[in-house]
């Protein structure tokens, strides 16, 4: 009797043990995956850490919103060197079984349906770029590899894996955002077209890097992870003009932008006037830099007749001839106001409409001219305010003192530059 | 936005400049009614450009008369010197004397000299210059103008005149040591008051009639510098009035007032028919009289035009001279009111 007890209690344990150990497998739940949800994980080996720890997030910035865009929610399945430190992953070829199946069960535990690797491995000049997609219970979708240099292009081909990626499992359901927000998925800016009238002209992320050249006064930017509502700031640049910066608002998925013309670098200008007081008239005037961007001399002629209102009135014939020197003040490179001072000497020539008339000659000093400028691409317009000193010699009409137009009122001059 | 606020930006500069003033030239209004010029520097070559005085005398009423013009130097010490011009601008006189002090007589009914303090010419065509008849120690600066009337020349002292009266003296008889002043009285208020200027008005009838002639003066009360014409028969001054009655505001004599006028800028010229003075905010403004000495018209003209110019008036002519003591220059203009 008691032997049989014995028997019962030892199969019991028996029993026990035998389920203890496998009991995973026996009473293991069946797998539920979150149906368009994918783990993502990154391998990024560039040159310098800084460089891994940017491109880490560009890439995690990226394949999230490709995916998301496409209906799936992403999470984040971290770097390969920290998920799986043991394990010597080679820079070149497929990740093997035991890589695949690490990521398998991370993927597993954050309910995925699907996993994402994205590497971006530095190889000399160029970037070997891998983007690969398994689902949990079928296996490897999409390999897609391309060598390219290092830069932005990395956008495009991303957009290509996940298209290849959705052409064979079809989009996700559209992705809840989290925190239960309600509404639709994030938008994010598809394409930006930039129009220029500086064809030639380099336009670059601000600090960082190039995107591209304006051609038949376009250029279409490559694809960056920027949401609906962000601005972008970049930088212009083209020989022979100041460069500048300009910010882009992004309002649409597609956008296009008419850019601000570049201001022309200022080696030398032929020049309009209209001066207060002699406006029967119109002055011409030609300037050209002595030290680049900053000085200039200049010569300048005003011819203008003078008439009133009174009976059998004689217009007066005045010509102003004269030469200065400018020096001009930028605030910062790109802003289009300047101001300028300058200098210099002329003389007024003026012959009164009868017979036996004289020329009179008015010499006079110019020591202080006041220019405020406004720089419109290759034209620049300006308002002077000029500071005239009559010498009062030889037989003139003005005598000596401050020329002006008005008690003590300098003249005012305002004018047009065309640039060269 | 930018070209936007660059297109604003043009048409407010443009408004601005479109002001008058803004339109104002920095060279003298006058240069398109110039007729004639000519350059005094070879005469006035060491003088300064202070000191200088620009009168025109005719020495007959239209359709016949001629201008004389006459530019005079007159430094505080030292010689002076006169230049006489005709009306076409050609130099005729160049004459220098100690005693040349200011014009002291226009035109009227009589004999036409400018007696110019101490020194006299007459005004016939032969530019020659000799002592003036008129005892020059009666006769000591600007303001006192002698006036011909029905051959008895009359002037008056303005020194007395800020105590409210006019001194009247009657030449010859005062200067013979005859009659002493007489003496009428401007108001009885007390006011001060400054002979700008004088003119003897000719009743341009047909036949002449010179009972009806009228003398003007043009004065100025200091307290408020309100410009005042009172115009006087000429008759009554062969018998000074009373002087028992204060002439403002007493019928018949005509009285206009003007406004404040700036001291010493009144021109009495045309036979005493136009009055051109400068008001206190610059502008230069133009009073003309019919025959009965009733106003007729106005009309202004910018006056910084002539600042530190010297302007003389034709009596005959629609012509005016300006004279630059700076440039030595003296220009013959078209007058400014025809337009």
């Amino acid at each position: 009797m008691i032997l049989k007890k014995c028997r019962r209690i030892v199969c019991f344990f028996i029993f026990l043990l035998i389920l203890f150990f496998t009991g995973d497998v026996l009473f293991a739940q069946g797998y539920t995956a979150i149906p368009n949800q994918v783990s993502v994980f990154l391998d990024v080996r560039m040159k310098t850490e800084a460089d891994n720890r940017s491109y880490n997030t560009i890439l995690a910035k990226n394949a999230a919103i490709e995916l998301q865009n496409k209906g799936y929610i992403t999470v984040p399945g971290g770097e390969l060197a920290r998920i799986l430190p043991d394990i010597e992953v080679p820079a070149q070829g497929a990740p093997s079984s035991a890589v695949i199946k690490s990521l398998s069960d991370q993927a597993r535990e954050q309910m995925s349906k699907y996993i994402c690797l994205v590497r971006y491995i530095a190889e000399g000049e160029l970037v070997g770029f891998s983007v690969y997609f398994w689902r949990l219970d079928s296996g490897l979708l999409v390999s897609y590899t391309t060598k390219d240099i290092v830069g932005l292009a990395v956008y495009n081909r991303m957009n290509k894996a996940v298209s290849l990626f959705v052409d064979k499992v079809g989009e996700g359901r559209p992705a809840t955002i989290a925190g239960g927000e309600e509404g639709g998925p994030k938008q994010y800016v598809k394409e930006v077209i930039v129009y220029s009238s500086d064809e030639g002209c380099e336009i670059w992320l601000k600090d960082r890097e190039k995107l591209g050249t304006i051609k038949d006064g376009k250029l279409i930017l490559p694809y960056m992870p920027l949401t609906v509502g962000s601005t972008l700031l970049i930088q212009k640049k083209k020989q022979g003009c100041y460069s500048a910066e300009e910010e882009l608002k992004l309002t649409q998925i597609k956008n296009e932008i008419n850019l601000m013309p570049l201001e022309r670098i200022f080696g030398s200008g032929l020049y309009f006037t209209w001066t207060s007081g002699q406006f029967v008239g119109l002055g011409v005037g030609y300037m050209w830099s002595i030290n680049e961007r900053f000085v200039y001399w200049g010569a300048e002629n005003y011819f203008f007749l003078q008439v009133n209102d009174t009976e059998n009135m004689n217009p007066v014939i005045h010509d102003d001839i004269r030469g200065f020197i400018l020096t001009k003040f930028r605030f910062s490179e790109g802003f289009p106001v300047t101001f300028s001072f300058s200098s210099g000497l002329g003389v007024i020539l003026s012959l009164l409409s009868i017979d036996d008339a004289p020329v009179y000659m008015d010499l006079y000093l110019n020591p202080l001219n006041f220019h405020l400028e406004y720089a419109l691409g290759d034209y620049m317009v300006f308002l002077r305010v000029e500071y005239k000193i009559a010498m009062g010699l030889g037989r003139n009409l003005l005598g000596s003192g401050l020329i002006a137009f008005a008690e003590g009122v300098p003249l005012f001059t305002i004018g047009v530059i065309t640039k060269w | 936005m930018v070209r936007i606020s660059f297109i604003i930006l043009i048409v407010l500069v443009f408004c601005i400049l479109s002001c008058d003033f803004f339109m104002a030239s920095a060279f003298p209004d006058y240069l398109p009614s110039v007729r004639r010029v000519e350059n005094l520097d070879t005469y006035f070559s060491n003088s300064s450009k202070y000191n200088y005085d620009l009168f025109v005398l005719s020495d007959g009423p239209p359709p016949g008369g001629n201008d004389y013009v006459f530019v005079l130097y007159k430094p505080a010490t030292g010689t002076r010197r006169v230049i006489v011009l005709d009306d076409e601008l050609h130099v005729r006189s160049d004459y220098e004397h100690i005693n040349l002090g200011s014009l002291h007589t226009q035109y009227s009914g009589g004999p036409v000299l400018a007696a110019i303090g101490s020194r006299r010419m007459s005004l016939d065509g032969t530019y020659t210059w000799d002592i003036n008849d008129i005892n020059a120690e009666l006769i000591s600066e600007r303001d006192n103008i002698i006036i011909y009337n029905n051959n008895r020349a009359s002037f008056y002292s303005v020194s007395i005149i800020n105590n409210e009266y006019c001194n009247w003296y009657e030449y010859p008889a005062a200067l013979a040591g005859g009659a002493g002043p007489s003496q009428f009285q401007i108001d009885d208020l007390g006011e001060n008051f400054t002979i700008e200027a004088v003119g003897y008005a000719i009743n341009n009838e047909n036949p002449p009639n010179t009972a009806d002639d009228e003398v003007i003066f043009f004065i100025r009360r200091e307290r408020d510098n309100e410009g005042i014409a009172i115009v006087i028969p000429a008759a009554d001054f062969a018998n000074i009035p009373a002087g028992n009655q204060p002439v403002l505001p007493m019928a018949p004599y005509y009285i206009h007032f003007f406004g404040a006028i700036k001291p010493g800028s009144v021109h009495i010229f045309r036979w005493g028919r136009v009055v051109v003075f400068e008001r206190m905010d610059g502008e230069v403004e133009l009073i003309e009289y019919d025959p009965t000495f009733r106003f007729m018209h106005r009309n202004e003209t910018n006056g910084k035009q002539f600042k530190n110019k010297i302007v003389a008036y034709s009596n005959v002519y629609p012509e005016y001279y300006v004279f630059d003591p700076e440039t030595k220059e003296i220009f013959q203009c078209h007058v400014w009111w025809e337009k």
